[in-house]
């Protein structure tokens, strides 16, 4: 008898395994105990988290569990960090599981790149993210990403103060900034 | 049967704990970096914008 109701109790498990939704496993839906209202937060909560105060109680406990985890990691950030985080919530919030999960993956893969090509995706990203949306398109079709860090008018003449801040390597924490 | 309950649960929670944090490390760490996830969001553009091989 304990034998089949151990056996029932593995094959729950297992079953209960399979994602609820593109993100989240059944077990950890369920394990998750519930999680305060916005109400309930306390004030210091409630300021870091004030972006995402229009859906908080509408989130299902393990994001605001998230969320409440990233809170509490939040004093440790730098200013320019905290910032950031401040003006991505919202939008991070909005996309859907599989979006987010896809920009996570990409992110773990980015972080393991060496440095100096971490430093160079961050230069290509500045460089890209300030040209007009006709020129993205046509650099994006046209060649390597590596034209970005050498615009065709360095080639010529000498650096110019507006591209030398369009390659300058430390562009990339200027970008958090906006 | 309420043991067998107890110990799913345990089993259920400590997963839960596990996820959340790991979900709280990576996203801390992507919404603070001077990298944004629009950066991201496209898998082509990111192995485009990665790809560091010079201009045929």
């Amino acid at each position: 008898m304990a034998k089949r109701q151990f056996a029932g109790g593995v094959i729950l498990c297992l079953a209960l395994a399979a994602p609820l939704h593109a993100e989240t496993p059944t077990t950890v839906v369920i394990g998750t105990p519930p999680q305060p209202t916005w109400s309930q937060l306390d004030v210091q909560q409630r300021n870091i988290l004030a972006p995402l105060a229009g859906n908080w109680d509408g989130m299902e406990n393990i994001r605001r569990k998230k969320w409440l985890g990233i809170a509490e990691r939040y004093p440790n950030l730098t200013p320019t960090e905290q910032g950031r985080v401040q003006v991505r919530m919202r939008d991070w919030a909005a996309l859907t599981p599989a979006q987010r999960a896809r920009v996570r993956n990409s992110y773990k893969e980015f972080k393991q790149l060496p440095a100096e090509q971490k430093a160079a995706v961050r230069q290509k990203w500045e460089a890209y993210s300030n040209l007009p949306p006709e020129e993205k398109q046509r650099i994006r079709s046209s060649g390597k990403s590596a034209k970005l860090l050498n615009p065709p008018s360095s080639e010529t003449n000498p650096p110019s103060p507006a591209t030398e801040t369009t390659v300058a390597p430390d562009a990339g924490a200027e970008a958090g900034k906006r | 049967m309420a043991a067998l309950l107890l110990g799913m649960w345990l089993s259920f929670y400590w997963q839960s704990v596990q996820y959340s944090s790991s979900l709280e490390e990576v996203d801390s760490a992507l919404l603070s970096d001077d990298l944004p996830p629009e950066a991201l969001m496209d898998n082509d553009f990111f192995e485009w914008l990665k790809d560091n091989s010079p201009e045929e």
